[in-house]
């Protein structure tokens, strides 16, 4: 049984191994790209929107909210990492209602990177917010005993956000093809249903957390 | 681990793609479009009550217009009113001392007439009355009636006072002119003669008196000499009546004048 779609490799040369999470991601980018592209071509600037419009422009406020909720000040300016981020999950997440779909989430790889890229995005805005100084400062808060937990916090957290995102979509993937090879009717779309929820909760959690370590890292204490 | 690390490092390349085709395709529009709303509706909020205080401003400006019209609307009223009543009030004033003053003219016409007419009823009465009297006493003269005067004549020059006597006597003397005794009927001659000796007696003169006979008496006897007049005749007593006549008109005029006004 496949764990994981990075298993099926489309195209194999040298280091490079285009597989099926690559080819997924890729679509779901050009599909989310070509999809707003469509969507802002004709955005209207007046009080007569379209329906496409109004969609996104929930969408988008809404994650406003939750940025500035969580308590930071210019949600514009994080919007582009954490927007994209809860997105790109909520995304593929959803999009397994398509069938024969895998969704990238379902590899460790693709979570890996994703809590690599706020890994390094906690730093980041961090020093871009406060300067390396204060930055730096922040993981000898309150005394300088706190710094190697800092440290280690900094590490197992990404280690956590990168494990409970593919344990929850890897698993509802492996429950939905064992009912499909165990009971094939009625009962997939039930745990289909289940999974389009935990997908949601799950990106939402990894995109609130996201927001709170980047939001730990740029208050000054 | 399940991990493949050229994936892992696709991944992380994919998501900063995708970060920078989100900001480019989503984020980027649909937050300017937002601003660009929100600007615009601010501004339009901002205009509008602009708009509103400026369509306060003029309403109360045409509230305070609308006032002071209605005010000065009432006082041109009341003043055209006051005009009114005065020029009413001046109208019938004049229009009553019109009345008034025709009135008066009226009144003396009416009076005037009354007047002539009155006058012209005496007359005629007092005509009528005297030439009847005249013509019954001319009718009645006769000779004894005719002596009976010059009886009482001579009686009556006999019975002259002392005072008066001699004021005649002044006045003849003064005059020197002959005295004239004048009759409505001849008088005899005895009765002449008698005449004669009493003139003497009476003013101590020795004047001659003529005679002379005159219709006009009706029954009675003159005598004049210079200025002096002595007289009985019934038309003394005609004129006599007819003076307190004239005087009992002029008392009753005066009260119905009197009875006029205290009507009016």
């Amino acid at each position: 049984m496949r764990i994981s779609p990075d298993e099926v490799v489309i195209w194999h040369g040298g280091f490079v191994t285009v597989n099926m999470t690559l080819v997924t991601t890729w679509l779901l980018m050009a599909a989310m790209a070509i999809a707003a592209r469509l969507i802002t071509r004709g955005v209207s600037k007046g009080v007569h929107v379209s329906r496409w419009q109004s969609g996104l422009e929930i969408i988008v406020l809404a994650l406003k909210d939750v940025i500035s909720g969580v308590g930071l000040s210019r949600p514009d300016a994080y919007i582009g990492f954490i927007g994209t981020l809860f997105l790109f999950i909520a995304v593929s997440n959803l999009a397994t209602v398509l069938p024969f779909y895998e969704p990238p989430t379902g590899s460790y790889s693709t979570t890996a990177a994703l809590s690599l890229c706020v890994f390094f995005a906690v730093p980041f805005f961090g020093i871009r917010e406060l300067g390396l100084y204060g930055y730096l400062k922040t993981f000898v808060q309150p005394t300088f005993l706190m710094l190697p937990f800092h440290v280690i916090s900094q590490i197992t957290r990404t280690l956590a956000l990168a494990t409970r995102l593919f344990g929850n979509i890897m698993s509802g993937s492996m429950v939905l093809a064992l009912l499909i090879s165990i009971a094939p009717l009625v009962f997939p779309i039930a745990v289909i249903a289940l999974g389009l929820l935990t997908g949601i909760v799950q990106a939402y959690i990894f995109t609130i957390l996201a927001t709170v370590f980047i939001a730990a890292a740029t208050h000054e204490e | 681990m399940f991990i493949d690390w050229f994936t892992l490092i696709a991944q992380i390349v994919n998501f900063l793609i995708l970060i920078w085709l989100l900001k480019k395709f989503l984020y980027g529009p649909i937050l300017e479009a937002i601003d660009e709303r929100e600007k615009k509706i601010s501004g339009q909020l901002i205009e509008a009550r602009a708009e509103a205080e400026a369509s306060m401003k003029a309403r109360n400006e045409f509230i305070l217009k609308r006032e002071e019209l209605e005010a000065r609307r009432e006082s041109m009223l009341q003043k055209a009113l006051d005009e009114a009543e005065n020029r009413r009030r001046q109208l019938l004033d004049e229009a009553r001392a019109e009345a008034d003053s025709l009135r008066v003219r009226l009144n003396d016409a009416l009076e005037k007439e009354r007047g002539e007419l009155r006058r012209e009823i005496v007359a005629a009465v007092r005509r009528e009355v005297f030439e009847t009297a005249r013509r019954a006493l001319a009718d009645l003269a006769d000779d004894a009636l005719e002596e009976r005067m010059t009886q009482i004549f001579i009686k009556r020059l006999r019975a002259l006072g002392e005072k008066e006597k001699s004021a005649a006597s002044a006045m003849m003397e003064r005059s020197a002119g002959a005295a004239m005794v004048r009759s409505a009927f001849e008088l005899s001659a005895s009765r002449r003669s008698e005449i004669e000796s009493l003139f003497g007696e009476v003013f101590s003169l020795g004047a001659k008196l003529s005679f002379e006979t005159s219709p006009g008496l009706i029954c009675g006897i003159e005598l004049t000499a210079g200025g002096y007049r002595f007289v009985w005749s019934v038309s003394d007593y005609l004129g006599a009546l007819e003076k307190s006549v004239e005087d009992f008109l002029s008392v009753k005029k005066d009260a119905v004048a009197k009875i006029d006004e205290a009507v009016s």
